[in-house]
């Protein structure tokens, strides 16, 4: 059984999750090693000359807020990335990660770290678009991107390229405390630059991700629904799945592997709203956003598994 | 020549060929059956014609070619029953019928008779106690209805039904039916593939009957419904039988259709 209700009951879990955020944005920003009063971390941070302490001051604007507004946007892209996902490919079980982004990512960062540890978030993204590419190719030769090939695809390319971290984690001696900890992914090292940059895929993504809620609810319909119903079935399909993979190797690239959010988030907004497109879009990002805070991917995987867990066991009870 | 008419058509799909040189034509106005064994290539052929499959040669909804209509245009003048949906996402009844809209709305244009539309295909499937309930949570035959009903809300000018009451019990068969009757009296193009014979003879005004990929027979349902035809496209033996319009009391049922033959394989 799912929720759903209408307009009004979507307002008010829109609302609530507002607060949710708000509550946990503030609780970021406050606290830590050096506590700060929220009503001090607001006038540094809207104010030109807060009375703050130097140290204050550098803490809030040049640690805290970058880290938070990295993870929100990491958050965000991944669970719409996700709830894309899942409709394009009419899979509830795929996520930006079972494409092979993330083993991608790893790959091109742990080539990154061996070499010497420049343009690791380069590579990393390099690696990531490549991975997907390969999927993408391997889904079409095998059965013209079908949905379970395209899944399939994504599956074989990450055991092959998790492979290669593997190797790559064997040959670099003193480095391989590098590629592990990256692995772990992290926000620690956010800039705002970066997280920006994942903020503006996710934006892009969720905007037209929306702008064809309805047609995307067709295509979840399972192949050839949308099509009789006048859909253009490939184009919209081709460009939700490039978007939703920058969207997805934006952050993986910059903040490594945050695994679970894209697969969680929109699962957990739809118990609540329904399998509907358009509010679960909107939904998965702000769960997310506020799930996305926790802020290392070991953490999530954590959390996720066993969430993950449940609502796969509660799907076979016929109605999820 | 209002309808769909069919020339010189050969598709296929995954690199096989299964229709060859198919020509014929499926009127407006009248209901149509597709008969034919078992991988004779009937749901290709409906496939096809809903535009879903690469072809050779030539296929006209009435004065346009249907190669030239635009996703749209097709979407609103085709509707095509297929067999069921996937069941990976929980979409309500009357979410799924509402999608059925789908062509007629766009950005520019608000779907003036949208909610009509779907609650009068909720009624012709008799789905507005189930409107709420979600797709994985129902029988076969009620998805056979929500996915039929999807296409009435489209409201095309052409029906296009793989087996669509494959899964329905006879009181929801005869309803669909009776609506597709009503559809083609209206001037709408029908044609439904069925296994039944039968359902061609009581409902059918026309039928066309697939063999190994070829159209073997076509015409007037009376004209093509013939013993020897049906042997050699099914292999064994039909015979013909009076429908007697009495019950086991001799009161003549309270229905009309008149006297109709039927068949039977022995």
């Amino acid at each position: 059984m799912t929720l759903r209700g209408g307009f009004r009951f979507r307002l008010i879990f829109f609302a609530v999750l507002l607060l949710i955020l708000g509550i946990v944005v503030l609780w970021r920003l406050q606290a830590g090693d050096m506590r700060i009063s929220p009503a001090a971390v607001a006038e540094i941070l809207f104010s030109s000359s807060p009375e703050a302490t130097p140290q204050e001051i550098l803490v809030v604007r040049s640690i805290r807020f970058p880290r938070l507004f990295a993870s929100l946007a990491a958050g965000a892209s991944l669970a719409v990335s996700g709830a894309v996902l899942q409709g394009v490919l009419g899979n509830p079980l795929a996520d930006p990660y079972t494409l092979g982004i993330a083993s991608g990512a790893a790959l091109g960062a742990s080539v990154g770290i061996h070499l010497g540890g420049i343009w690791v978030s380069g590579a990393a993204f390099a690696g990531a678009l490549a991975a997907l590419g390969l999927a993408f190719l391997l889904s079409w030769r095998a059965r013209g991107a079908s949905s379970i090939s395209m899944v399939l695809s994504g599956i074989v390319v990450s055991s092959i390229l998790s492979a290669g971290v593997t190797l790559f984690k064997a040959l670099s001696d003193e480095r391989v405390s590098a590629i592990v900890l990256w692995l772990m992914g992290s926000f620690s090292g956010a800039s705002v630059e970066s997280a920006a940059a994942v903020f503006c895929g996710a934006v892009l993504l969720f905007a037209a991700a929306e702008w064809w809620g309805r047609e995307l609810d067709a295509m979840s319909l399972g192949e050839g629904r949308a099509f009789f119903l006048g859909v253009r079935e490939k184009r919209i399909k081709i460009t939700l799945l490039v978007l939703a993979s920058l969207a997805a190797a934006l952050p993986a690239a910059s903040f490594g592997i945050i695994g679970f959010v894209g697969l969680v988030g929109p699962h957990l907004v739809r118990l609540v709203l329904g399998p509907s497109h358009r509010p679960l879009l909107a939904g998965a990002d702000g769960a997310a956003r506020a799930l996305g805070e926790l802020p290392v991917g070991v953490i999530t995987a954590l959390a996720g598994g066993p969430v993950f867990c449940w609502i796969l066991v509660r799907q076979r009870g016929g109605d999820p | 020549m209002k309808g769909i008419s069919v020339s010189s058509l050969t598709a296929g799909y995954g690199g096989r060929t299964i229709l060859r040189d198919i020509s014929g034509v499926l009127p407006a106005g009248a209901v149509t059956f597709i008969l034919g064994p078992n991988g004779s290539g009937k749901s290709t052929l409906l496939r096809t014609l809903g535009g879903a499959l690469p072809f050779r040669g030539r296929i006209r909804f009435s004065d346009r070619d249907a190669a030239s209509l635009s996703p749209r245009e097709r979407g609103r003048m085709v509707g095509v029953v297929t067999q069921s949906p996937s069941l990976n996402f929980p979409f309500t009844v009357g979410e799924v019928i509402t999608m059925g809209r789908l062509p007629h709305r766009s950005f520019l244009e608000r779907d003036e008779g949208g909610k009509k539309a779907v609650s009068r295909a909720c009624k012709e499937m008799e789905l507005e106690e189930l409107r709420d309930r979600t797709l994985p949570s129902l029988s076969g035959g009620e998805r056979q209805r929500t996915m039929i009903a999807q296409v009435i809300a489209q409201e095309p000018e052409i029906f296009l039904l793989d087996e669509p009451s494959s899964a329905l019990d006879p009181n929801h068969a005869l309803k669909l039916f009776r609506f597709l009757e009503r559809m083609a009296a209206e001037g709408k193009t029908v044609a439904a593939s069925a296994h039944d014979i039968n359902l061609a003879a009581e409902f059918g005004s026309f039928v066309w009957i697939m063999k190994e990929g070829r159209l073997a027979a076509a015409g007037k349902t009376g004209d093509v419904l013939k013993g020897d035809v049906l042997s050699s496209v099914y292999g064994s033996t039909f015979v013909p039988y009076r429908r007697e319009w009495t019950d086991f009391s001799g009161t003549p049922p309270a229905c009309n259709g008149g006297e109709k033959i039927l068949w039977r394989a022995v």
